[in-house]
């Protein structure tokens, strides 16, 4: 199987230069036939690409020690699931699979938008960059390299009776799609980015290529945050910290792009409407994708410390130089179009939805920009001061929680405003409700006694931004039901289909503050530590868990001893649990299984850390209030965001969808 | 064991649960000492960073068992606190023994001050930037009353450029 994963690699590289040399003359000389050919390259390139991938597979399933990655990444005796999952355990593999998946996009992005004029300068970007990581994949880090021992002879191939196993950590059913969903969002953003680049390559400058790409963003997007979240469960449900969130640097680099992205999507919406932010924009897009790229480094460069990230590779240069050609290219392509890229219309007021977007953004730009230089200070102070320095979780939280207030105010302020220009009298009418909604939360709240400043800020700008898209839906559905009648049901239903756009991003928005909710839950954290022998207790607030006994046991796949634990919340028994400690027999490496009471209003998160010399057990309990609101936001801005890709009835999206099609009629066949 | 925990969250009539519950716990539990549960130690505890030198967790919320570089940093943080050190001044003990890479954040001097100004400094520069381009922007045009709140979103003016679109749609179907 070896020989046909390495066949296919090859292949891929061999297809993606052809694509990208056959899409430059295709272009150049106006030939279809050979722009064609370019696209059906690419499309072949996805399918060795996926040949690979099935190969590699095949010899995690078939146990083939003799190849590194399987003896690194797996075992005879690992879950059927998680031989698979091991395919991206390692760098070479993950790698591998980035790859193939930026080829299921690139062959997705080429079929689907086949007739759009800017097609054959989106072949050569996307094979361009395909063939950077197809060429890194079969030189580089070559997920087939099989292992060998250094004899006086020479090398001599060594296969070993079984595999490392798979680090116990990662042996959960999250950690099985987490990293397909997160490096899916990663390389759905070089589809956008390809137009972008195709855009201002042969300056057809005007919003067509935003409304192709719309929904190519958002995918990206939504698989990106999807990621992030489910990563976040992950690290709460298994790691034992009590957390869902560290600002550790593999963390970071994933919420960077998610933050450049999700400023595109609103600001793109001025360039749709007003013609404006057309540079904006295609730096945020630019930006987005060299963000990812710069994730994948910051992943495998070993630059930055973090419990995630692969061993410090030698291979990190390849990547910078990688990623300085792509940023130096894409300034250049942005500097040199500056003058096509003039703004179609000005602004009229600054009180006005435009200008809304344009502060989203910069909080998003900023919170984005506090991220990359907490996460690169160490390195820059090494630089400097030669004195190596941690930036962890209190710096980010001091930096970010402030901005991400501003953020969830404008989430409320911003849809309020109107385009264009907004009134005394239209804000006058508009903020009303949701003012008032803010000022009762915060009064009811400094009545019970709550005094964290962010904690009230956000809870009631949470009422804002609540009351806000409430009135926005009732607005809508009243105005529907005067236009066509009907029920309020009916109407509400209308009205979403008619713009899912519109009403999903009120979703999401919804979504977020779910979220917000749930990391305000972090101000009123409390935990303790406690040494206990049974039938000793320790407390947390109003709830106490004594330690009933110590039971162990083994499996085939790891030894465990449990710590028996009877919650009691004000002396009333809740349940037992049974935090455990487990040892990895393949790994030989230990792990927590937590074990969780939750509800909507707090989670009781027990660790058992081990036991002392004296045989006491170190029990770790944690009070984390609000946490599930965290997954539920996730849902509702999950499903949000489906109900934002649905096709509308939204009369801009047809004038749109019409003035695309409009244009690739106009446009000559090739560009 | 196993099956009684099943039992218990499995839906047992909450009284009989509670009951069998109680029976296992047996008499009044003990109050246990509680080691790390003082402000001042989570203060502390989460101000320094584990130097194992992989896991990069805060001291206090290292979850690693029998950690050989975060239990013994919790027992001394502990100790001190307890035999009265101010939290400053254990903090500033760890941090001559290990260097500066044993807090969770860079000091708030010197160089390393930078780390906490610039954040700001490009959020207010960009603030600026941003407020004089919509100056810049800025011009007379006619008062918008932001009908429908969201943007001036008016439902009769989408009805009647859904009429347009649609002919605009025809023509194009007439083209094709």
């Amino acid at each position: 199987m070896h020989h046909l994963g390495n066949f296919s690699l090859m292949a891929v590289v061999v297809l993606c230069g052809y694509a990208v040399l056959a899409s430059l003359v295709g272009a150049g000389k106006r030939s279809s036939a050979l722009v064609n050919s370019a696209r059906r390259a690419l499309i072949a390139a996805a399918g060795f690409s996926a040949l690979s991938v099935i190969s590699l597979g095949a010899l995690f399933l078939a146990d083939d020690f003799r190849f590194e990655a399987v003896a690194s990444y797996s075992s005879a005796a690992l879950p059927l699931a998680y031989k698979i999952s091991a395919i991206w355990a390692g760098n070479d593999g993950s790698l591998l699979f980035w790859t193939f998946l930026m080829l299921v996009f690139a062959a997705s992005a080429v079929i689907l938008r086949r007739d759009d004029p800017l097609i054959p300068q989106v072949v050569t970007t996307l094979a361009g960059v395909t063939l950077f990581f197809a060429y890194m994949n079969t030189w580089v880090c070559n997920p087939f390299g099989q292992l060998a021992e250094i004899t006086a002879a020479g090398p001599v191939p060594f296969v070993p009776a079984d595999g490392n196993g798979l680090n116990p950590l990662l042996q959960h059913p999250i950690m099985a799609i987490h990293p397909p969903i997160l490096y899916t969002g990663y390389v759905g953003f070089v589809v956008p980015f390809a137009f972008c680049v195709a855009a201002l390559w042969t300056r057809r400058l005007d919003a067509a290529w935003i409304a192709s790409t719309r929904r190519w963003t958002l995918v990206a997007w939504f698989f990106l945050g999807s990621g992030i979240l489910l990563g976040g469960r992950w690290a709460y449900v298994e790691l034992g910290w009590g957390g869902y969130w560290g600002w550790d640097p593999v963390e970071n680099a994933a919420l960077m792009p998610w933050l450049t992205g999700t400023a595109f999507l609103h600001s793109v919406m001025i360039q749709e409407r007003k013609g404006m932010l057309k540079v904006w924009n295609a730096g945020l897009v630019m930006t987005t994708y060299l963000l990812c790229v710069f994730g994948t480094f910051l992943t495998r460069s070993g630059i930055v410390s973090s419990v995630h990230a692969f061993a410090s590779s030698e291979f990190a240069w390849r990547f910078l130089v990688f990623l300085a050609v792509a940023a130096a290219l894409s300034a250049a392509l942005l500097v040199t179009r500056l003058k096509d890229l003039k703004a179609e219309n000005e602004l009229e007021a600054v009180v006005s939805r435009e200008s809304g977007f344009l502060f989203n953004n910069l909080l998003l730009l900023a919170a984005c920009f506090a991220v990359l230089w907490g996460t690169l200070f160490p390195v820059i102070s090494e630089a400097i001061q030669g004195e190596q320095i941690t930036v962890s979780a209190p710096f980010f939280n001091r930096v970010n929680v402030p901005l991400g207030l501003g953020l969830l105010i404008m989430t409320g302020v911003g849809p309020l405003l109107a385009w264009r220009r907004s009134s005394v009298d239209s804000l006058r009418r508009n903020f009303t409700a949701p003012t008032i909604a803010g000022a009762a939360s915060l009064g009811l709240l400094l009545l019970f006694g709550m005094r964290h400043p962010y904690a009230l800020i956000c809870f009631a700008m949470g009422a804002f931004v609540v009351v806000t898209i409430t009135l926005e839906f009732h607005r809508g559905i009243r105005a529907r039901r005067a236009h066509r009648g009907g029920g309020y049901l009916e109407a509400l239903t209308d009205l979403v289909l008619r713009n899912t756009r519109r009403y999903g991003g009120y979703v999401v928005h919804f979504g977020i503050v779910l979220l917000f909710i749930g990391f305000a839950g972090n101000a009123f954290n409390e935990d303790v530590i406690a040494d206990l022998n049974p039938g000793e207790s320790a407390t947390v607030g109003p709830w106490e868990v004594t330690l009933q006994d110590l039971p162990g046991g083994d499996t085939p796949v790891y030894d465990w001893l449990g710590a028996q634990l009877l919650l009691t919340r004000h002396d009333e028994p809740i349940g037992i649990y049974q935090p455990r400690r487990q040892l990895d027999k393949a790994t030989g490496q230990a792990t927590s299984e937590v074990r969780r009471h939750a509800n909507f209003r707090e989670d009781i998160y027990m660790v058992f850390s081990g036991l002392t010399d004296d045989g006491r057990a170190t029990i770790h309990v944690y009070r984390n209030p609000l946490v599930r609101w965290v997954w539920l936001g996730g849902l509702v801005m999950f499903l949000g965001t489906v109900l934002t890709l649905l096709p509308g009835r939204d009369p801009r999206a047809r004038a749109a969808s019409v003035a695309r099609r409009r244009a690739a009629l106009a446009a000559p066949e090739v560009a | 064991m196993r099956a009684l925990v099943r039992l218990a969250a499995g839906g047992l009539p909450f009284g009989l649960a509670a009951a069998l519950l109680t029976v296992l716990a047996g008499p009044a539990a003990v109050r246990a000492q509680e080691r790390y549960s003082s402000e001042d130690y989570r203060a502390v505890g989460r101000a320094l960073v584990c130097q194992c030198g992989g896991c990069n967790a805060l001291v206090h919320e290292c979850a690693m068992d029998r950690c050989p570089s975060s239990n013994p940093i919790r027992e001394e943080i502990a100790e001190r606190l307890q035999a009265g050190d101010p939290p400053d001044s254990v903090i500033a003990m760890f941090t001559e023994r290990y260097g500066l890479a044993i807090l969770a954040a860079p000091p708030t001097s010197g160089f390393h001050l930078s780390a906490w100004i610039v954040p700001g400094v490009v959020l207010i520069g960009g603030a600026v930037a941003a407020v004089s381009l919509l100056r810049r922007w800025r011009q007379e045009g006619p008062d918008d009353d932001g009908a429908g709140g969201a943007g001036g979103e008016d439902e009769d003016a989408v009805e009647a450029s859904a009429e347009v679109l649609d002919r605009i749609e025809r023509d194009v179907a007439a083209i094709r």
